[in-house]
């Protein structure tokens, strides 16, 4: 019985690292804009190498 | 928070040179993994058994089935997937968080070891140095090593993060702290083994426990290694290669948090009908279902990326593979849930149904995505375009061919399997007693042939792959690693200023508190990452001596702890890879009892570390073989001739030969470290040993074994074709007869054989 605990307990401490996470991101307005990153991701604004 | 910084840019240059190694890396793994696999595809087939067709250099002790299928295993996942995974995710986050790849030394270390530790991986399992627990096989020290480099990769993750100059993390890299995460956990949990040498250990846990234990990690290794990371990429490399967004953002969120909530749950639908509590395995089918809606919607937000766009799939090999890749997440995922059911299961379960799935999982889904990316980066990376598309549009359709030979073959293997094993006649008996007749009835050599060359076709894929991108590199002006300018955020300046930014105006202690807290708050990552740990670390304390103490309750009734002579052969059922193709769980349904006896329970299990319960039944379940063997064939001498040729027992087996056990004799040396075993066993393991020293050890052994010899040669009467051999009390192969002697035993000594 003692490892359906054990597992459990591990299951609960993802579960509670997720709820941190989550809370985290909610709060920190990584939610507050959910259009832009799909697009902003796409451009790399790499510095193009120097011509020669 | 959001204020705009006020510092100047500066130039920050990517390490795309060890995003080139890793995927180098991951092409070669790829070749051999497969390789490995196609070998024992043939020696399923009965190449190199059987029928052999000049392979019979296939018949190598160090090349059997039971060895090298975990190099097969941790071939695909670890080195290929692994590397693959490595590559993708530091080309990606270092654009996503506009920052170079944190601790440059230590991205080299991360490189080289876990590479290592797969060169490692390759030198052991052929030598038969394997913990015996499916996917989690390396040997302790490698274990460790493991963990070093897992947590190298966790450092320069979460280093890159903190210096990043991009506030908002896009969802890709949600998906990659996920694994690392997840990854960590699983490791540490299911990786609890009792060094008995350097090379080998035994699991803290047994039985019932260890079986729970290990599928929690097999199915979240699943969930963690081969779905979250490579979500992560897709989410990143699909939208790149099609030059537009994901189709909903906001449902790319919803699909993580929803698998990250859901997926550590679903683990026991590895052990249904088995002796796993009945509520334990409800659960497990439960989630499994829940599962299937975030995965789907996963799949259709990726596939929908694509919309108004799809003519580009025609002409992109890259978007062609990505494509195919998330389609067979979709089949995947639906197949998952589907034989997580319990009447499904019962049919699926230990057939080859299960193997296409995984093949389905790892070369349809986490195959086409590491090809697909690769293909895309290495030609963005060197500024020039792939060598020959028309090669990687080859390695396409062989690839894809192959993987539906592979799946369509093992469906109809698989629930040919099951159906037959089921099969019951009008007077209620087994319709297939004998084992061999499914073989040689279902025609299942000629289907595996069918398999092989599915696999040869994904592997020739796999050369052309790596040929193009070597090819590709060649014609190209050398790496140019890129630059770009981005401002630093605000939250980068150092830890003193935001010390004093939130201490200013605290004054009193309550004040103070809530400050620091503020404080902890700025670096979030730090605080999972240390939370994480404590807990891990907490969690580990807690329940090693407990685990310890637990095992010395139950000593159920009749079932006794291995004898040297037992443990010795156990050791050689182990090494020599058995579980592989043989379970050891009888299941609580009437073909199974029928066929084998009665249904395992839970306490039998008491001393098995770990447990060998297995997964695939290509050979018939052995958990009750001293009951069957002893009363229909014969016992020991149907063994003796069996395994030192399967084909004069079985004709058409496809099993190895393991002559080698029959002129390998355990030494004064082997007593020693049998004795310091058993020890082990006693003192760490709780297993009721009296004396475990040298002699006592080595007198009981040698009196097992001389009563076995003794019956055997008795036994065998006319019958010459394999001879008993001098000393052969000490011969391998007499262990091995032991411990098959005692799997059921117990019943035998309750009379409580039905």
């Amino acid at each position: 019985m003692l490892m359906y605990f054990v597992l459990t307990a591990m299951g609960f401490i993802l579960f509670a690292i997720c709820i941190v996470g989550l809370i985290w991101s909610i709060r920190s307005g990584q939610m507050d804009d959910l259009e832009s990153p799909a697009v902003r991701m796409l451009h790399d604004d790499t510095i193009p190498p120097p011509s020669k | 928070m959001s204020e705009p910084s006020t510092l100047p840019p500066d130039t920050i240059q990517f390490n795309d040179r060890i995003v080139r190694n890793f995927l180098i890396m991951t092409l070669v793994w790829g070749i051999v993994g497969l390789l490995v696999g196609v070998i024992l595809a043939l020696q399923l087939a009965g190449m190199g058994s059987s029928w052999d067709l000049g392979l019979g250099f296939l018949n190598q002790e160090w090349l059997g089935f039971g060895r090298l299928r975990p190099l097969h295993t941790n071939a695909v996942i670890f080195a290929f997937t692994g590397n693959a995974i490595f590559g993708g995710v530091y080309y990606s986050i270092q654009r996503l968080l506009k920052a170079r790849l944190a601790f440059g030394k230590l991205v080299d270390f991360q490189f080289w070891s876990w590479n290592l530790i797969i060169v490692a991986a390759a030198i052991t399992l052929p030598l038969g140095i394997t913990t015996g627990k499916e996917y989690a096989e390396l040997e302790w020290p490698i274990d460790i090593a493991i963990a070093v480099s897992w947590i190298s990769f966790g450092a320069i993750l979460f280093g890159t993060i903190y210096k990043r100059r991009e506030r908002h993390l896009y969802v890709a890299i949600w998906f990659f702290i996920a694994t690392w995460v997840g990854i960590t956990m699983l490791h540490v949990v299911n990786s609890m083994e009792v060094p008995a040498s350097m090379w080998k250990s035994y699991s803290l846990y047994s039985g019932v426990r260890d079986a729970l234990v290990q599928w929690w990690y097999g199915h979240n290794a699943v969930a963690f290694f081969l779905t979250t990371p490579i979500l992560g990429l897709m989410y990143y490399y699909l939208p790149k290669a099609a030059g537009r967004p994901v189709y909903s953002y906001r449902l790319s969120i919803l699909h993580f948090w929803a698998l990250v909530f859901i997926y550590i749950w679903a683990g026991p639908h590895h052990l249904l009908h088995t002796a796993l509590p009945e509520w334990a395995q409800t659960l497990g089918v439960t989630f499994s279902i829940v599962l299937w809606m975030p995965s789907w919607a996963g799949m259709l937000n990726g596939l929908l990326t694509l919309r108004g766009a799809w003519d580009k799939v025609r002409s992109s090999p890259v978007l062609k593979f990505l494509v195919v890749s998330v389609t067979f997440y979709g089949m995947s995922t639906f197949e998952g849930p589907m034989m997580s059911l319990r009447n499904i299961n019962a049919l699926s379960h230990n057939t080859d149904w299960t193997i296409g799935h995984v093949h389905s999982g790892a070369l349809g889904w986490v195959g086409f995505m590491c090809f697909g990316m690769t293909y895309w980066l290495i030609p963005t990376m060197y500024k020039t375009k792939l060598w020959s598309e028309k090669m990687a549009n080859s390695h396409f359709w062989m690839a894809t061919i192959g993987i539906v030979l592979y799946a369509i073959t093992m469906w109809i293997t698989g629930i040919m399997q099951g159906s037959m094993w089921f099969e019951f006649t009008d007077e209620g008996t087994l319709r297939y007693q004998d084992w061999m007749a499914m073989y040689t009835e279902g025609h299942i050599p000629f289907f595996y042939m069918v398999r092989m060359f599915g696999g040869l076709l994904y592997l020739t894929g796999a050369i052309l792959a790596l040929i193009n991108i070597v090819q590709t590199m060649r014609n190209s002006n050398g790496l140019v690693e890129d630059s770009i300018q981005a401002t630093p955020l605000i939250k980068d300046t150092c830890y003193a200023t935001a010390y004093n930014e939130e201490m200013k105006d605290a004054e009193t202690p309550r004040e103070k508190f809530w400050a620091v807290h503020a404080l902890v708050e700025r670096w979030p990552f730090l605080l999972i990452l240390l939370t994480t740990l404590a807990l891990l670390f907490g969690g580990i304390i807690e329940i090693v001596p407990t685990m310890i103490q637990s095992t010395q309750v139950a000593v159920p009734n009749g079932i006794k702890p291995w004898t040297p002579l037992e443990m010795a052969g156990r050791d050689v059922y182990i090494r020599e890879g058995c579980v592989n193709c043989h379970t050891q769980m009888v299941r609580t349904l009437r073909p199974e009892t029928e066929r084998y006896g009665p249904h395992t329970r839970p306490e039998e299990g008491v001393y098995d570390h770990p447990f060998l319960w297995g997964s695939k039944r290509t050979g018939p379940d052995l958990a009750r073989e001293a009951l069957i063997k002893s009363s229909t064939h014969g016992g020991n001498l149907w063994h003796w001739r069996h395994m030192y040729d399967p084909q004069l027992t079985s004709e058409g087996s496809v099993m190895p030969n393991y002559a080698h056990l029959y002129d390998t004799y355990m030494d004064e040396g082997d007593m020693d470290s049998l004795a310091r075993k058993l020890t082990i066993w006693r003192d760490v393991l709780a297993t009721p040993y009296d004396d475990c020293d040298v002699e006592t050890v080595t007198r009981e052994y040698d009196e097992q074994a001389t009563l076995l010899v003794a019956e055997l040669e008795g036994a065998m009467g006319d019958i010459v074709d394999v001879s008993v051999p001098e000393n052969a009390k000490r011969t391998e192969i007499v262990a091995l007869l032991a411990y098959l002697n005692k799997l059921g035993s117990h019943l035998k000594e309750n009379g409580d054989t039905k």
